[in-house]
């Protein structure tokens, strides 16, 4: 059996965790200036700036179904590529707590549950149970690419 | 001229329009005049308009923004500024109340970039973001604003 692979838990609300590869995490932020860009949908409404760049700033609370947050405390931004080779790309979280570290199995994991959003189930790339709470694992250029 | 407007050897002459807590920016080619928000008639030319600028010999219709980019009738109370817009058909001249107006010279257009895909929304007068100091810019055109204003009029 594999070993457990390490990763980032990322709490988006009580009832919304994801989680990503350790190597995905760029950086956490606390209380980064955020601006709000308007006629966005409504799970990306605002920007931070961050290492000179524009990062878009996502609230999967909205794609859950949960009210928009208005907390921007706690922010993380994640790198991914859009393919093999490509330069790094960045998308910012907003999170409701730090991020935790853990470890994954492949015996932890689950399938799709009925009430998962509909708009996110093209680019969940797994789902496993952690502390008996459904978590996703995203495809976050899939989630970029803004065909949601 | 590119996409960022009046070029220069590279160097890109803005007109930065603050509404409320956000800022426009508009090539400075295409700014014909900046009056006080005073000199505006308050007789609508266009429905969802504010009022009337007299720019030369023409009425232009002036239109209010929020913050969200939806058009106000009544001129806001930090709106201080008329400011005439040029657009490429004569007859689409316009004017945006604002806060404050003013300009900006960008020399690295690197510093811009596309709105990135997972915000995008169809109809938006915002063609590109650009930070300056470290603050976001929303850049427009003519075209894309008088288009986003005529959608939003006819709808």
């Amino acid at each position: 059996m594999p070993d457990p692979v390490p990763a980032w838990l990322l709490n988006i609300a009580s009832n919304i965790q994801l989680a990503i590869a350790e190597h995905e995490a760029a950086e956490y932020l606390e209380d980064p200036e955020i601006h709000y860009v308007p006629m966005t949908p409504a799970y990306s409404k605002n920007i931070i700036i961050w290492q000179d760049r524009m990062v878009p700033l996502i609230d999967l609370n909205v794609l859950y179904g949960n009210p928009a947050t208005t907390d921007y405390r706690s922010v993380i931004v994640i790198a991914y590529q859009q393919k093999e080779y490509m330069p790094l790309q960045y998308i910012a979280l907003v999170l409701a707590a730090s991020p935790d570290k853990i470890f994954v199995s492949d015996e932890d994991a689950c399938g799709l549950p009925e009430n998962y959003p509909e708009s996110l189930r093209p680019c969940t790339l797994s789902l496993f149970q952690y502390n008996n709470q459904i978590t996703s694992v995203i495809d976050m250029a899939r989630f970029s690419a803004g065909d949601l | 001229m590119d996409s960022l407007g009046h070029s220069d050897r590279g160097i890109h002459h803005l007109a930065l329009l603050r509404v409320e807590d956000i800022v426009l920016s508009f090539p400075q080619a295409e700014v014909l005049s900046i009056e006080s928000l005073a000199q505006m008639d308050t007789a609508q030319l266009m429905p969802k308009s504010s009022g009337t600028l007299l720019y030369r010999s023409s009425e232009l219709p002036v239109f209010t923004l929020n913050r969200d980019l939806a058009l106000m009738v009544q001129a806001a109370s930090g709106n201080r500024f008329c400011v005439a817009i040029k657009h490429p058909d004569t007859a689409q001249y316009f004017a945006l109340t604002c806060d404050a107006v003013n300009q900006h010279s960008v020399e690295d257009e690197t510093k811009s970039s596309d709105i990135p895909a997972v915000m995008q929304s169809p109809g938006s007068p915002i063609t590109r973001l650009l930070k300056i100091d470290n603050k976001l810019v929303l850049m427009s055109s003519a075209e894309a604003m008088r288009s986003y204003i005529n959608s939003t009029v006819g709808g």
